[in-house]
């Protein structure tokens, strides 16, 4: 066996990863002297510890609220990254773009042998589908294409302009201008943007600056957003305080009509922006974004900044139909011999049985004249690209009379969930995940617990109370908010969908799941009906 | 000191990395920024009792922190060569995606980093019978799942 594996082989790691760590400026940021000095101690005596800054506590990526939700029907972006050399801002930014599945990029390193894999199309790590879907996107580029057209977004490195030449630089002019298209320039120390001057693209730069001092590692620079850049959808999500950077283009002049949206100080810009012809231009006049992601990764500054910097150039409104309407309803039908509702014994609580006078019923199959209750019915396809904010408002199970009420719920990734306790006894509760964390809280008196937010979509989460054994309810996790319980006449419905084509998934504890596709068209509401065979 | 444990270990750290993460893109990050972090305590290095465990504890927790809360493994661990089409790799990487975490990040330094099983004890911190044992496993695991692949393949 080992020898068959050893006919595969693990990548190494790329060559030019270590000139990129040799480079990296070592800083010392303040607040990571205490965690050092608390990892020195706890590695003196022998404990293996480890540094990590307390990282923002989960949640969910919610773009800025006018580009999203994107609408599935909407092309994904078509993005050509150009740079000289692959910096830091480079490399996170194309991985965050190719992990990106609505957007399209080819990058482009000016310095690269022609065999270099970043100077092809952003292929590695993308669905084979959505290459499939845009295979003449997808062509290998051999050279810097002449006719931008095919494109959305350009974005500009630390190049300089004799790297691409007049002709590409005139093509990016009128992209913008005449086509309503976006230049993103990306500052650094070589050449951007004051080796742009006196070029094709001079027109576009939203500042005019000398050639920066070279790199400094000892001085931190703390951006601050600017009245505008609070409000503005590229901005205004960002974190107040984010990880210093380390170097920017100093003392920028704004050209008339230039917005700055963040800034060291009232003298130096960081992030300005420039309504140009048809188009729109923005320009950091730093390479050190990517500090944002220290600790946190890509979410929640440094990618979706990025993102809501290219959809907001590109002019991407969501098209006039924004609130989805269509709906998806029907019933749930449960075939065959209605089952036995068994009566369950409480007598093992004294307390408890004296609620009932008369006998507690199974609540695990409920069926009325065919309608079956408490089956969850949700879109289990045709949604991946559509994002939802998780409601704040907590979702509720409540326990009366020994029995978990209402016995099936779902709830979003990230949703509060609380059960509480209104019978004047003890009860346990109990969570059985398999991806979440679990809980067992015992409740000694009415009140109420928080067992979520779970972080994980899930299915099945079974509650119980250890107090009362026939007691069972189920929490399901989704990561969308379109999903409904059947009712007692076994109806559900799903509304607010975007036009499109779902799978319809409905679950029961007992007897599983069924599965049906439906298509259904704006304001219009689909009907479906689900049958299950009873046994 | 940052160069020196980075030349020492960069294969065995991506390789190792990478069968945490399942994609070639996630270790790259996750070792550049292991690395920054490694670069920031630089000059307390010396005084941490066994960097090498240290190193590795770290790459683990920058591994999983790159994959984010889902904590699902890509399939891209190992590739096709000459001897082995893309297929058979494929097929690798799915049996792979299903192992554990800890058999998967011994099998690669085993099988791919070429250390032994003492050496791989010693970066991990662990007891050299263990992480023998999880090799054992992990490969009992591969061989009852491939094993229409490989039959196949030898006879």
């Amino acid at each position: 066996m080992e020898n068959y594996l050893k006919r595969f082989e693990m990548p190494s790691p790329p060559a030019e990863l270590r000139a990129r760590i040799e480079q990296a400026p070592v800083a010392r940021p303040r607040w990571l002297l205490p965690v050092a000095a608390a990892v020195l101690c706890a590695a003196s005596i022998g404990v293996i510890a480890i540094a990590t800054r307390q990282a923002p506590p989960p949640q969910a990526f919610v773009a800025p609220e006018d580009i999203t939700p994107r609408p599935l029907v909407q092309e994904p972006l078509r993005v050509l990254y150009v740079d000289q050399l692959p910096r830091w801002e480079f490399r996170y930014l194309k991985n965050a773009l190719i992990r990106d599945p609505e957007i399209l990029a080819h990058a482009w390193l000016v310095s690269a042998e022609p065999e270099f894999p970043q100077a092809h199309s952003l292929l590695e790590g993308r669905s084979a589908k959505l290459v499939e879907r845009h295979k003449s996107f997808f062509e290998p580029m051999t050279k810097l294409p002449a006719d931008l057209s095919g494109f959305d977004v350009v974005i500009l490195g630390d190049i300089a302009s004799h790297d691409v030449g007049e002709p590409f630089l005139r093509e990016v002019d009128r992209l913008v201008r005449e086509r309503g298209g976006s230049l993103l320039l990306i500052a650094g120390t070589r050449h951007s943007p004051h080796g742009f001057i006196g070029t094709p693209i001079e027109g576009l730069l939203p500042v005019s600056a000398k050639k920066p001092e070279a790199r400094a590692v000892d001085r931190e620079l703390k951006i601050r957003l600017t009245g505008a850049g609070r409000s503005h959808p590229v901005s205004k999500f960002l974190e107040r305080e984010l990880p210093p950077i380390f170097w920017h283009v100093p003392n920028a002049e704004l050209k008339p009509g230039a917005r700055t949206l963040a800034e060291i100080d009232a003298a130096n810009p960081v992030f300005v922006t420039l309504e140009a012809g048809k188009g729109r231009v923005f320009a950091s006049l730093t390479d050190e974004t990517w500090r944002w992601r220290f600790d946190t990764g890509d979410e929640p500054n440094f990618y979706p900044f990025w993102r809501a910097v290219m959809t907001w150039c590109a002019r991407r409104p969501p098209p006039k139909e924004t609130a989805p309407s269509a709906t998806v309803r029907g019933r749930v039908r449960y075939k065959g011999e209605p089952p036995r509702r068994n009566p369950i014994t409480v007598e093992g609580d004294p307390k408890c049985a004296a609620l009932h006078e008369k006998p507690l019923f199974s609540e695990v199959l409920l069926v009325k004249d065919g309608a079956f209750q408490n089956v969850l019915v949700y879109v289990s396809r045709g949604l991946e690209r559509v994002r939802f904010e998780p409601p704040a408002a907590p979702a509720r199970i409540d326990q009366r009379g020994c029995q978990f009420s209402p016995h099936v719920i779902a709830v979003m990734k990230g949703q509060p969930v609380e059960v509480r306790n209104s019978d004047d006894l003890c009860h346990n509760v109990r969570t059985s995940a398999k991806r979440n964390k679990e809980h067992n809280v015992t409740m000694f008196q009415p009140g109420k617990v928080e067992i979520g937010p779970y972080s994980v979509t899930e299915l099945g989460i079974r509650l119980s109370c250890d107090v009362h054994t026939w007691m069972g309810a189920y929490i399901h996790v989704l990561p969308h908010p379109k999903f409904d319980i059947s009712g007692e006449d076994g109806n559900f419905s799903i509304s607010g969908l975007p036009a499109g084509t779902y799978d319809i998934e409905a679950w029961h504890e007992k007897l599983g799941t069924k599965t049906v596709t439906v298509t259904v068209s704006a304001g219009e509401a689909a009907t479906v009906d689900i049958d299950f065979e009873g046994r | 000191m940052v160069n020196r444990l980075y030349d020492a270990h960069d294969a065995a750290l991506f390789k190792f990395i990478l069968a945490i993460t399942g994609r070639a893109a996630d270790a790259e990050d996750a070792l550049q920024e292991l690395f920054i972090r490694v670069a920031r305590i630089e000059g307390r290095l010396a005084a941490i009792e066994r960097p090498t465990a240290y190193l590795f504890e770290m790459a683990r927790n920058e591994a999983l922190r790159v994959m984010g809360r889902e904590r699902e493994p890509g399939i891209e661990f190992v590739r096709p060569t000459p001897d082995a089409g893309v297929e058979e790799a494929e097929e690798v990487n799915r049996a792979l995606a299903e192992l554990p975490r800890e058999q998967r990040e011994v099998l690669a330094l085993h099988v791919y980093a070429g250390l032994t099983f003492a050496e791989i004890a010693e970066r991990l911190g662990e007891n050299a019978d263990t992480v023998a044992s999880r090799y054992r496993y992990g490969l009992q695991k591969l061989k009852e799942r491939l094993r229409s692949v490989v039959d196949g393949e030898l006879s």
